[in-house]
Formats: structure tokens, C-alpha cells, sequence
């Protein structure tokens, strides 16, 4: 014990710890080089703060509210589980991702602040929001949800995210209705998540976290793309274009990504006011990119899987096209729906598309190979994973090359054709052939 | 010559799965491949299915080489192997509707097909929500549904019950009665004897 905590207090951990603390603090005391680094010449937008605000109660409200902290393992059920232990532990798991997240929400609401100041009557809303969303977060949270509620929940970020669009008198009527709903939940009876967890929940939310610190642990990011849902529709593979019927089904399988696409639409809306030095085409690409991903997993499987790829009896060219057209209806989509706040310009129009062809060349890729780590030994650090690095990064390699073409070069058919060349060479060329 | 394999081997380590090993298995025949847990039945059937590449020797399937990674060599093949799966979400029709509408020349995936796997009252059922037997039958449907040549069964029986045993033999039957060549890899003896006209014990 005592070793643990030299270890902890004077060894390595607290050097690493007062290196993170530092940096996180650097807004606050160097904070013109900041605003140089994030505004360039550009004016400082007092509103942001309230955006950024807004963004991050959005995004706390969708992580919380998947209730991961449901979940026991199953040697903690086999062996120790006798007691009323197992509604504590995860209460107290719950309550640890709330702070956490609070503080991650008033953290960047407070850098955003400084860099981009903030106007005195946002104040008291901005408060008054955050206390009032974070209580309701957790009374929603510790709650069991049935299903109709669960897509009810699924929606509230939406209305945070578009908060900022709307008038001052706007959000205090929202802070009032987060307060009522808060209320409803204080004194309206319900069922306790991790009370009302049987022994399968808790298996299958374990079996979710094992996923998780596994993908994280060997960054294979393609096994966190979500598992699709069984729909209604028996005969939908009956019938001609059985390909294009299997890759349509794999995206409606997973429609309930549409409130988190709704979000990412919201958040690349306002993210250009909060860093205006990034060209809207950067945010553009990147958000139709991560916006589609989730509808592509399907292709992800068949080729992670080999036992489900047998199921097609199709070639991977036919597989791959026939992806990309569907995707690119989701990312013309995009650009037509985020055309109302950047304006519908070919640049962007490109860049989505472009995004399409960069989904499907990343959810095709091969599984990281750790023999191919290409360590490469770069002057003033020890060595770089180059080979590691080039394959993580395979498929978002051509939208940032689209993206740079797009954003420093004038609009010509030589620019068009370089973002056709990239966009065909992402469909036809298989990853690490 | 369906199936034929000269002086195959493999490794594993410093041992020796199997060495100096001459098959010959022609179309319409069946072989079957039995030994303990670790023998190298596996391993011998994906180098046939081309998966691994032997440590010596050469393996011909239908005069060419296995190669898993080619489609006409997949178009040839059909396989039950460890790595097979189900798309949780999609029911036993949809499977089957996939497979063989994408494998040009396959029958009709109907209602009897499904009745012979016993699957016919759970045709809709999301393949999730279907028992380790049920799922096992599907998965044999999906390896005879569509037009083959090989068909490569690794442990076919486990999961199945009395009368989906007895089944696995029809199936097996039917397959080398339409001139497919079968190579099974099999602890349940009962199959072994009803359709094996050749036995490797590994």
C-alpha cells in the first residue's frame, strides 16, 4: 500500500497528471494565444459560450442516458451477488459518470467563454440551464425507461443542440421546461435503471463495456459501429437488386442514428462560430462523414466477418458501388439539410459526396495489423508508428486530401476532377492492396 | 479428380498436425476427416478451403488451387466452418433470400426448403432470437442452399438434436447424390458410418 502511494503521489502519475492539469489550464492564463490560434484575425463571438454550452448538455444528456452503467460481470453475479450490493454499485457508477460529465460540460463552456468572452445577460441563463439540465440528466438517467420513452429521450438533445439557434427569451422558456420535467420526475413515481436490471441486462451491458475497452484498447474503432436492429419487413430481401436491398436494409436497421445524425447536423451548424478559423468545408466533410458511419456497419461486418461475407454471393467492386450510391443519398441529404446555414456551394456539395466514398473505403478496410506497425524514428521523439497511424487513418485520408483541395484551391474543373479522382480511387481501390 | 492433395502437411510448432498426407476424393464421394480434439481436422479443411497455407505439399480442388479470397473459387466451394455466422437481425427467409438471389443459378429459397430444416414455424424470427440448434440449422441450410461443387462441413452435428442429426445425413446424402464432393470433419460416428466413403483418422 504504501508503495502504491509514493507511486502515486511523487512517482511518474503525478508528473503526467500536473502536465494534463497544466495544459487544461493554459486558456486561462495564455489566453490571447489561444484566441490567436482559434480566431486568428478573425472577431470573438460572445454567443459561442451558450452554444458550446448548449452542444455539450446535448451531448452529456445522449452519453448518460444509454445508462452503460447498468452492468455487472458475470463472476460478480456467479460468486458475490447475495446482497442488496449490486443496485448500490451501480448507483454509485452513475452518479461518478454525471460528475465526470459535468464537469467535462462546464469545463469546456468555461474555455469557450474566455476565449470568446461572453455577454453579462447569458450569464444567469447559462447557470440556470446547466444546473437545471444536469438535474434533470441524472433523475432521467437512474430511471428505467420503456421503450417509447427511451426514443422520447433519444430526441431531448435535439432540442439542447438547437438552442443556440433561438432568442434569449427562448432559452429561459427551455430552462423552464427542463425544470418542470425535472420536477415531474422528483415527485412522479418509477422504477430504479439498476433496480429493475435482471441478470441478462446486466450480462449484456457487461458484454457491451468488454466491446468497448477491447476496440479501445486495440483502436479497432470499426467494432464500435453500432449492431442493427431486426425490422418488419420479412420479404424486404425478395425480389431483383438483392445487393442494394441488403446494403438499404443495413442503413434503415440502424434509424435510430437519425436523432445523433439531427445532432451532428446542429453541432456542425454552430461549430464554425466557436472556430472560425476552420473553413466551413473541413466541417462540412468531417460531419457527414461521422453522420453516415454509423449507417455503413453493416459493410463493416461483411468484411470483419468472413462466416457473413459468404452469405453474398456478389464481388466486393459490386458490394462497394453499390454502397457509395446509397450513402451518397445520406450525404447529399446532409449537404441540402446543413445548406440552409452554410449555403448550398459546390465545395460543399463535393465534400459530401466525397465523404460517402471515405466511409465506405474506411468500413472496408482490413483489421489492424500490428505487425505493420512502420515505426519510424522521428527527431525529438523516440519513434512514430508511421505504418500504424496510415492504417488508422485509411478512409479519412481522402476526405482531409478532398478537404485541402477544396479549402486552398480556387473552385475549377481541375478541382473537380482532383475530388472525382480521389472519390473514385476510395471506391476502386481496396484498403492495403 | 474432385478433391487431391499430395504429400500435404502442417506444422504446428515443433510438431507435426499431419504429414505425407495423399487424398484423392472424386465428385459424388464423401470424406470424412475424425480424430481428438486438436488432431488437425480444422486445419486440414481450411487448407482446402484455402484459408491456410499447408507447411508442404500441394492441394488441388477441381484442378485449381484453393484460394478463398477468389470469388469464382468461393462460387465453387460451400463451407460450414468455425467462422460462419448469422446477421443477427435477419431472419432464416432473409438469409436465404440473400443467398440465393446473389449466387446466380440457386433455387428458390420456399417454404419447403425451410420445412426439411425444421425451420418453417420460425422462418420470420430474427436469427438472434433463435436457439444454438435452430441457429445450426440455418447455418446448413446456407451452406446446401446455393449451387456448389465442395461442400466443406466442420463439426456439422454440434448444436443438433436426434432429428437434426438424422437430417445432417440426408443433407449430406442429397449433396453427393447431385455429384458435390463432401469433406466432413466429425466426432458423431452415426454420420461417419451412413455417409463416409472414405475416413482419415488424424
Amino acid at each position: 500500500m504504501k508503495t502504491l502511494l509514493r507511486n502515486v503521489i511523487l512517482g511518474e502519475w503525478l508528473v503526467g497528471y500536473l502536465m494534463v492539469i497544466g495544459l487544461l489550464c493554459t486558456p486561462f492564463f495564455q489566453t490571447d494565444s489561444w484566441r490567436h490560434t482559434v480566431l486568428g484575425s478573425l472577431p470573438a463571438q460572445p454567443t459561442a459560450g451558450v452554444a458550446v454550452l448548449c452542444l455539450a448538455l446535448a451531448l452529456g444528456w445522449r452519453s448518460l442516458l444509454r445508462r452503460d452503467f447498468v452492468w455487472l460481470g458475470p463472476a460478480r453475479l456467479t460468486w458475490d451477488d447475495f446482497g442488496p450490493g449490486r443496485v448500490r454499485t451501480m448507483n454509485r457508477r452513475l452518479l461518478g459518470g454525471w460528475a465526470l460529465r459535468l464537469l467535462v460540460v462546464a469545463y469546456v463552456t468555461a474555455v469557450t467563454a474566455q476565449v470568446h468572452g461572453w455577454r453579462p445577460e447569458f450569464v444567469p441563463v447559462g447557470c440556470a440551464l446547466l444546473a437545471v439540465t444536469a438535474a434533470l440528466t441524472l433523475l432521467a438517467a437512474r430511471r428505467a425507461a420503456p421503450a417509447p420513452v427511451r426514443w422520447a429521450e433519444q430526441a431531448v438533445p435535439l432540442l439542447f443542440a438547437a438552442a443556440p439557434l433561438a432568442v434569449l427569451p427562448a432559452w429561459w422558456g427551455l430552462t423552464a421546461a427542463v425544470t418542470l420535467a425535472a420536477l415531474v420526475l422528483v415527485f412522479v413515481p418509477g422504477r430504479s435503471a439498476a433496480a429493475s436490471a435482471g441478470r441478462v441486462d446486466l450480462l449484456e451491458g457487461w458484454n457491451s463495456r468488454v466491446l468497448r475497452q477491447v476496440s479501445v484498447a486495440f483502436m479497432d474503432v470499426m467494432a464500435l459501429l453500432p449492431p442493427g436492429r431486426p425490422l418488419p419487413f420479412p420479404r424486404s430481401l425478395s425480389g431483383r437488386f438483392v445487393v442494394l436491398r441488403f446494403v438499404l436494409l443495413g442503413v434503415l436497421s440502424r434509424a435510430r442514428y437519425l436523432t445523433l445524425t439531427g445532432l451532428l447536423a446542429l453541432a456542425v451548424v454552430m461549430l464554425p462560430h466557436v472556430l472560425p478559423a476552420t473553413g466551413a468545408v473541413w466541417w462540412l466533410g468531417l460531419g457527414a462523414f461521422f453522420a453516415t458511419i454509423p449507417y455503413a456497419a453493416a459493410l463493416s461486418e461483411l468484411s470483419r466477418v468472413p462466416g457473413l461475407r459468404r452469405w453474398l454471393g456478389c464481388t466486393d467492386m459490386e458490394l462497394r458501388v453499390t454502397a457509395v450510391c446509397v450513402l451518397l443519398v445520406i450525404t447529399i441529404a446532409w449537404w441540402a439539410v446543413t445548406g440552409f446555414a452554410f449555403g448550398w456551394t459546390l465545395s460543399g456539395l463535393l465534400v459530401s459526396a466525397l465523404a460517402a466514398a471515405a466511409v465506405v473505403r474506411t468500413v472496408t478496410k482490413p483489421m489492424l495489423d500490428f505487425d505493420k506497425l512502420g515505426e519510424v524514428a522521428v527527431p525529438g521523439m523516440t519513434v512514430a508508428p508511421v505504418g500504424l497511424i496510415a492504417q488508422l487513418a485509411t478512409g479519412l485520408d481522402v476526405l482531409v486530401g478532398g478537404a485541402a483541395v477544396l479549402q486552398f484551391l480556387p473552385m475549377s474543373a481541375i478541382t473537380v476532377l482532383a475530388v472525382a479522382g480521389l472519390f473514385g480511387f476510395a471506391v476502386w481501390r481496396r484498403p492495403h492492396e | 479428380m474432385g478433391v487431391s492433395a499430395n504429400n500435404l502437411g502442417v506444422r504446428a510448432g515443433e510438431d507435426w498436425l499431419f504429414r505425407e498426407l495423399d487424398l484423392a476424393v472424386a465428385e459424388g464421394e464423401c470424406l470424412a476427416l475424425t480424430g481428438s480434439n486438436g488432431s488437425g481436422k480444422s486445419t486440414l479443411l481450411r487448407c482446402l478451403y484455402g484459408t491456410q497455407r499447408p507447411t508442404e505439399g500441394q492441394v488441388r480442388i477441381f484442378g485449381q488451387a484453393p484460394d478463398e479470397r477468389v470469388p469464382e473459387f468461393r462460387r465453387l466451394a460451400s463451407v460450414l466452418m468455425d467462422d460462419s455466422a448469422l446477421f443477427d437481425e435477419l431472419s432464416p427467409r432473409q438469409h436465404l433470400e440473400l443467398l440465393t438471389r446473389s449466387f446466380p443459378g440457386s433455387p428458390e429459397a420456399d417454404q419447403e426448403l425451410f420445412a426439411t430444416a425444421g425451420l418453417d414455424a420460425r422462418m420470420d424470427v430474427p436469427a438472434g432470437k433463435l436457439s444454438a440448434g435452430q441457429r445450426r440449422r440455418l447455418l446448413l441450410l446456407g451452406a446446401i442452399a446455393r449451387p456448389h461443387q465442395l461442400l466443406l462441413l466442420d463439426e456439422p452435428e454440434r448444436a443438433l438434436d436426434a432429428a437434426g442429426r438424422e437430417w445432417l445425413v440426408e443433407l449430406v446424402r442429397a449433396a453427393k447424390s447431385r455429384g458435390a464432393v463432401v469433406v466432413v470433419a466429425s466426432h458423431h460416428l452415426a454420420l461417419v458410418e451412413d455417409v463416409a466413403d472414405w475416413t482419415v483418422d488424424l
